[in-house]
């Protein structure tokens, strides 16, 4: 069988220059690729869609997935996924940079990345809250319509 | 210090008295808006765009004062606070509380998106 995929060490999607890009259905039990069987994964030839990184090398432990270079976290979890292009684009600059081993790892990275920044924003919006809390009640301003726009208005005096 | 409303006791939709909310304001919170106007204003290049995230977050301070127990509550270490999101993308976002006692909603901060508050807070340590 002719593989379809060709590329990082956990068959990112990637095709040969001649190929484009490749999306991958997951199907379930049974799957082709060209007619070919693949796996339990379809591959549908598309242009420049969708990428998903999946393994099509030697069978691995139930739902683990190998791990990648440069001290990257094990990938645990296999998903289909669309980038848009310039994203799928950034994100193969990065793997074929080496920064990162797959386009899941880079995917991955990125993720995580946000959700840290998003909690250390959470923590700090918290903090804010709880600091601003302990002011007693008859300290606050009565609001009455349009007072937010005399304040700005004000400010850029 | 404000004391931490209990979470829960009353339900949106449920009248409790008839009488209006009253809202008011944690003195920061109009400085927040301002902030986040003129950080709309700078970054668009548009003065009036941010007149309009003005306009919007006064929308929304409006909104908490006809329905304040529509926000929704939070948990963990917010517990007993709401949140209610507005404007044009539900970026504004504001955190209250709801004294039933006093019929008055808290508003405690008004923040856009993320709204700096990684920079803001290491400011405000350092000072």
């Amino acid at each position: 069988m002719e593989p379809s995929i060709s590329g990082g060490d956990d068959g990112v999607g990637v095709g040969a220059p001649d190929e484009g890009s490749w999306v991958l259905v997951v199907l379930g039990e049974k799957a082709v690729d060209g007619g070919l069987q693949v796996d339990d994964h379809r591959c549908v030839r598309a242009s420049r869609v969708i990428i998903y990184c999946m393994s099509l090398r030697a069978p691995r432990a139930p739902g683990i997935l190998p791990e990648h270079r440069n001290g990257e976290q094990p990938m645990t979890v296999k998903q289909t996924t669309s980038y848009t292009d310039e994203a799928f684009a950034f994100a193969r600059e990065l793997v074929e940079d080496g920064e990162f081993g797959s386009i899941s790892a880079a995917a991955s990275a990125a993720l995580l990345r946000m959700k840290r920044a998003r909690d250390a924003e959470a923590r700090l919006l918290e903090a804010e809250v709880l600091r601003r809390a302990q002011l007693p009640p008859d300290q606050y301003v009565a609001w009455r319509p349009g007072l937010l726009l005399d304040a700005y208005d004000r400010a850029g005096d | 210090m404000a004391a931490r409303p209990a979470a829960g006791r009353l339900r949106p939709g449920r009248r409790l008295t008839g009488r209006p909310w009253r809202l008011a304001l944690h003195p920061l919170v109009p400085g927040d808006v301002v902030r986040i106007g003129r950080h709309i204003a700078e970054v668009s290049g548009d003065s009036s765009a941010g007149r309009r995230r003005v306009e919007e977050a006064e929308a929304l301070l409006a909104a908490i004062a006809e329905t304040p127990l529509l926000g929704a509550p939070l948990d963990g270490a917010l517990d007993g606070f709401r949140r209610r999101q507005g404007g044009r993308d539900g970026r504004l976002t504001a955190i209250y509380a709801v004294d039933e006692a006093a019929i008055t909603a808290r508003v405690l901060l008004v923040a856009f998106g993320a709204a700096d508050w990684t920079s803001r807070a290491a400011r405000r340590r350092d000072a």
